[in-house]
């Protein structure tokens, strides 16, 4: 069997800007698959062409197996979106816009009920099931916005930013909200981020720069093609706990901010080793990994941060270039 | 099929739900058929036919359905807004069911306005048989599908409803005052008569004092031809916009 979703040789224009230039890259069947960049990398254009909002410049776009560009409809069947900016209908309840969409998907109408009911409670909303939208926060729009774009059962659920915007608690419950609703619904789940910290929840990254695919891997291995970890001591003698790590281990230790700081690698097996062969008493170990946002400064040269003010122009360039915004 | 139904139940729910909304599109037309119809009616000296209150009835119909239907076509800038039209747009909905589905909701909402301006009838002296109404409501609906087609179309050229003062001096109402619906034809100025012989509203304004009141200035083949033919070109620019946005 081939892969959820294929893509080769993606590209979409917008006059003079290349938003994605070329990308190719498969999604396994049950995958939670990340697409990670600053903003205006080209990851809502990429997520909009395989909606079939927008057509590709060129490139191919496979889902199931079946092109979307020539089939447009069977592919939308099979997807599931939660949009970026909110999409929900206002003035009807949280029941009517699950409802609603589980109509226009044509699913059947005794099944209607009973759905809306088993997502409503998944996601906690049930017992605001017949509140309209209007009165809801930012999270319960966003969790119902989640439970809708699975009431037609997509083999894809694809997330845009699904947690911009919400303050720190409220994402955590949104990603255990989708991570709980994958493991029970078992789709495909494709994700754009940029909150960096939010990416490991993936199978697979794809981290994405100026329209391209820069690196594309399992988050673990991408970490581990930073390097190596980072352990900090703190010791009662930090120049002998130094030397002796060095002599021993033949590791990088240097003395650093009142501590020892060994960069090597598998760090977790190594410090019970340390403490087990330097006889230098410790007062406190700390044991860091390098992070997704060290991956993408160690692929770039600069932070996902840094490069969203770079980002920010580029997105002004497609828009003074383009007036007119396409559906 | 099913999507068009699905569409269609979504905005009648939502009309008709907020009922606030529900009354104070009825009132306007209401009060204008009061004032213009009585107030007015009073000053205007008549001899045979009907009463100038009774004559002011379909044109101010008329004006229920142009402002309710230009209106409701035009509220598809805010599904666009608030994200709800992408929503449908990714759905394996085909393009036009949506633009068909506004065209039949707006019609139907401002049908059920129109209506309500026609319950008013008695208080006019007139004195309806069903024949009447049905044929009146027929060209309520079609008149009011063409209109709401010219609402999406103009909706499709705009990005937000900053625009809509501007629509509702410049469009709709000229479209209301250069229709008839106000004042008899026969003696108007030359550059009068062009506006209206040129404005589909005003073979609407015919057709319904045809059905209601008997009188006429056109035949009413030439304007039910005029009412279809505007439906069925404005809807047709309607949904190319549409389908091409």
């Amino acid at each position: 069997m081939g892969p959820m979703i294929r893509i080769e040789e993606l590209v979409k224009e917008f006059k003079a800007v290349r938003a994605v230039d070329g990308i190719s890259f498969d999604v396994g069947e049950g995958e939670v698959f990340g697409f990670l960049g600053p903003n205006g990398a080209g990851k809502t254009t990429t997520i909009s062409m395989i909606c079939t909002l927008i057509r590709p410049t060129s490139g191919r776009i496979e889902v199931n197996g079946v092109d979307a560009v020539r089939h447009p409809g069977r592919v939308r069947r099979m997807l599931g979106i939660i949009f970026q900016d909110p999409s929900l209908d206002e003035r009807l309840t949280a029941a009517e816009n699950i409802e609603f969409q589980a109509r226009l998907y044509g699913v059947r109408s005794s099944e209607i009920a009973p759905r809306v009911k088993e997502l409503l409670e998944l996601v906690k909303l049930d017992d605001r099931a017949g509140s309209r939208v209007k009165t809801f926060s930012g999270g319960m729009r966003r969790r119902l916005e989640v439970a809708r774009g699975l009431v037609h059962s997509p083999r894809v659920l694809f997330l845009d930013e699904p947690t911009l915007g919400l303050d720190l608690q409220t994402r955590q419950l949104i990603w255990n909200h989708i991570t709980m609703l994958h493991r029970i619904k078992g789709m495909t789940v494709f994700m754009t981020t940029h909150y960096i910290e939010e990416a490991v929840i993936c199978d697979r990254i794809a981290i994405v720069d100026h329209g391209r695919i820069i690196a594309l891997d399992t988050p673990a291995n991408l970490i581990a093609s930073v390097g190596d970890d980072i352990i900090t001591i703190e010791t009662v003698d930090t120049e002998t706990f130094a030397d002796a790590a060095r002599a021993r281990f033949s590791v990088d230790a240097a003395v650093f901010d009142g501590g020892v700081r060994i960069t090597a690698p598998g760090g977790a097996e190594l410090i019970p080793r340390l403490l087990r062969e330097i006889p230098v008493p410790i007062t406190s170990v700390n044991l860091s990994k390098p992070t997704l946002n060290d991956v993408f400064i160690h692929l770039t040269g600069r932070s996902v941060r840094d490069a969203e003010i770079g980002a920010s122009d580029r997105m002004r360039e497609v828009f003074r270039h383009a007036p007119r915004r396409r559906r | 099929m099913g999507a068009i139904k699905v569409i269609v139940l979504r905005e009648l729910r939502i009309y008709f739900r907020d009922k606030s909304y529900v009354i104070s599109s009825i009132f306007r037309p209401v009060l204008w058929l009061l004032v213009i119809g009585f107030g007015v009616g009073s000053a205007v000296a008549h001899g045979k036919g009907p009463s100038y209150s009774q004559f002011v009835l379909p044109g101010i119909i008329a004006m229920a359905l142009l402002f309710s239907s230009v209106f409701f076509g035009m509220s598809i800038i805010w599904d666009r807004q608030f994200g709800f039209l992408k929503v449908i747009l990714v759905s394996p909905v085909p393009r036009e069911s949506v633009v068909i589905a506004k065209m039949l909701s707006g019609a139907i909402i401002s049908t059920f306005q129109g209506t309500i301006v026609l319950c008013m009838a008695p208080l006019m002296k007139m004195h309806l048989n069903v024949f009447q109404v049905v044929a009146t409501i027929l060209i309520m609906f079609v008149s009011s599908m063409a209109l709401t087609s010219l609402g999406i179309l103009i909706a499709s050229r705009m990005e937000s409803f900053e625009g809509f003062n501007l629509i509702m001096n410049f469009v709709i109402m000229p479209m209301f005052f250069f229709s008839g619906a106000l004042f008899p034809l026969q003696n108007i100025p030359v550059f009068l008569k062009w506006m209206v012989l040129v404005n589909p509203v005003t073979y609407c304004v015919d057709a319904m004092r045809y059905a209601l009141l008997n009188v006429h200035d056109f035949s009413i083949y030439a304007d039910c031809g005029v009412i279809f033919g505007f439906m069925l070109i404005v809807g047709l620019l309607a949904s190319f916009n549409f389908k091409r946005n």
